[in-house]
């Protein structure tokens, strides 16, 4: 005889009881969630409310800084700072260029036979950086005019020498008198470039030209100097031009 | 379970959405906006305090300069040239050799042509004035003039000098000169 199933020691369960507490349980979980939300929601819209007033405060104080930093920035100082910088350079340039056209001749001098007279001498400055000197030479042979090729050629401030117009020529005196055959004279014509480099002006030498000398004194001294120094083959007098 | 309570909690979390979507988001786009410009300012700030500092270091480093060496600066290379002046101290270095026949001259600037260059002068923003001067004179005398305008306060460049032997010992010189003035500036600043 089949027993029923009411006899049995294993506990009966209720058939759709389980799912009232499941769905039960949901609608806690639901309850907090919703209670949570809705209370959060307001205190973060508090919290960032506050916290957007913080930030504007930064902002504020960010601006006012930068007014203040842009106040303190002095128009008149720059315009000082520049001008005296330009000035600066410009003076930096200008110096470093600047030549000494007594050292030129004298180097030229040194570089010239004694045998050699200036008739004419002309330097110009081209730029900057050269200066360009042109002459007419007088000279009693072409001896004379080869050999001053050559100093002119070893002489190392002078760049490119060219001789030009190399002609024999009879002499005519200041009162038209045609001179003799005799006297015949080679005259030439010379050019070269000298770097400005090369003669560029030193305070040293300016502190030694800075009292005017007297034109007796300055011969004192080449005569001084010569003595000491004994006779230079190439080195001519100042007389020559 | 309440129907209506049900609803209730969906309505309180849709206020909640509402809440978020509405007001909390928009701020926080807009404070990271202001944070942003905030960073903007401060590196703004810092650049403009940097450029102050430094102007304020170059100051100092001018004022730090005696005002003879100011002086003598400005002297140099002046804002202004007076080309009486000019041809006094020109006059003034070839009388100090004895000389007394000689001829002096303003010829002029270059000042309007500086305006109108696109290429600027080689020295820079300057104005160049033109003087001339010729004198006889022995050889030595010559020198001497040309070493004590080589050693004037303010620069007078020789850019041309034409020396011609005459048939009293003695040489004609002609110079052409050039005297510096800064463009563009019309009053001296650095003058303590």
């Amino acid at each position: 005889m089949p027993e029923s199933p009411s006899s049995s020691f294993i506990p009966k369960r209720g058939i759709g009881k389980k799912p009232t507490i499941v769905r039960k349980n949901n609608f806690v979980l639901l309850s907090i969630i919703s209670y949570a939300l809705f209370v959060s929601a307001p205190l973060a819209s508090a919290a960032v409310f506050i916290y957007e007033r913080h930030t504007q405060n930064q902002f504020n104080k960010a601006v006012i800084n930068l007014d203040q930093a842009i106040e303190s920035f002095k128009e008149e100082d720059l315009r000082r700072v520049t001008e005296f910088s330009e000035r600066l350079n410009i003076t930096k340039k200008l110096l470093s260029s600047h030549v000494s056209i007594e050292e030129l001749l004298k180097r030229v001098e040194s570089a010239t036979a004694q045998t050699v007279i200036f008739k004419s001498l002309d330097i110009t400055r081209t730029d900057k950086s050269t200066l360009t000197v042109s002459g007419q030479l007088l000279t009693e042979r072409f001896d004379g005019a080869l050999f001053q090729r050559s100093a002119y050629d070893a002489e190392e401030i002078i760049s490119s020498p060219s001789f030009s117009d190399v002609k024999l020529v009879i002499p005519v005196s200041a009162d038209g008198v045609v001179n003799s055959v005799d006297n015949r004279i080679v005259e030439f014509k010379v050019g070269f470039t000298v770097a400005a480099a090369d003669v560029v002006y030193s305070p040293i030498v300016s502190q030694m030209i800075d009292v005017p000398v007297s034109v007796n004194e300055t011969v004192d001294t080449s005569e001084t100097s010569s003595a000491g120094t004994g006779e230079e083959e190439s080195a001519i007098s100042d007389t020559n031009i | 379970m309440n129907k209506f309570s049900f609803v209730t909690q969906i309505g309180m979390i849709a206020i909640a959405a509402a809440i978020v979507l509405m007001y909390i988001e928009p701020k926080i786009s807009s404070i990271r906006d202001t944070q942003d410009l905030i960073s903007s300012y401060e590196v703004e700030t810092q650049n403009v305090s940097q450029v102050n500092e430094s102007l304020r270091a170059k100051i100092t480093a001018i004022d730090a300069i005696t005002p003879e060496d100011l002086q003598a600066l400005t002297r140099f290379i002046p804002s202004e040239i007076d080309e009486i002046a000019v041809l006094k101290d020109l006059g003034t270095i070839i009388e100090s050799q004895s000389i007394t026949k000689y001829d002096i001259a303003y010829k002029g600037s270059n000042a309007d042509q500086a305006v109108n260059e696109d290429v600027p002068n080689e020295y820079g923003a300057v104005t160049e004035h033109y003087f001339s001067a010729s004198f006889e004179a022995d050889y030595q005398q010559v020198k001497s003039i040309l070493a004590q305008l080589a050693t004037n306060d303010y620069l007078l460049q020789v850019s041309n000098i034409k020396i011609l032997d005459t048939e009293e010992g003695k040489v004609k010189a002609e110079m052409s000169l050039t005297a510096f003035t800064l463009s563009g500036v019309t009053e001296e600043v650095i003058q303590p």
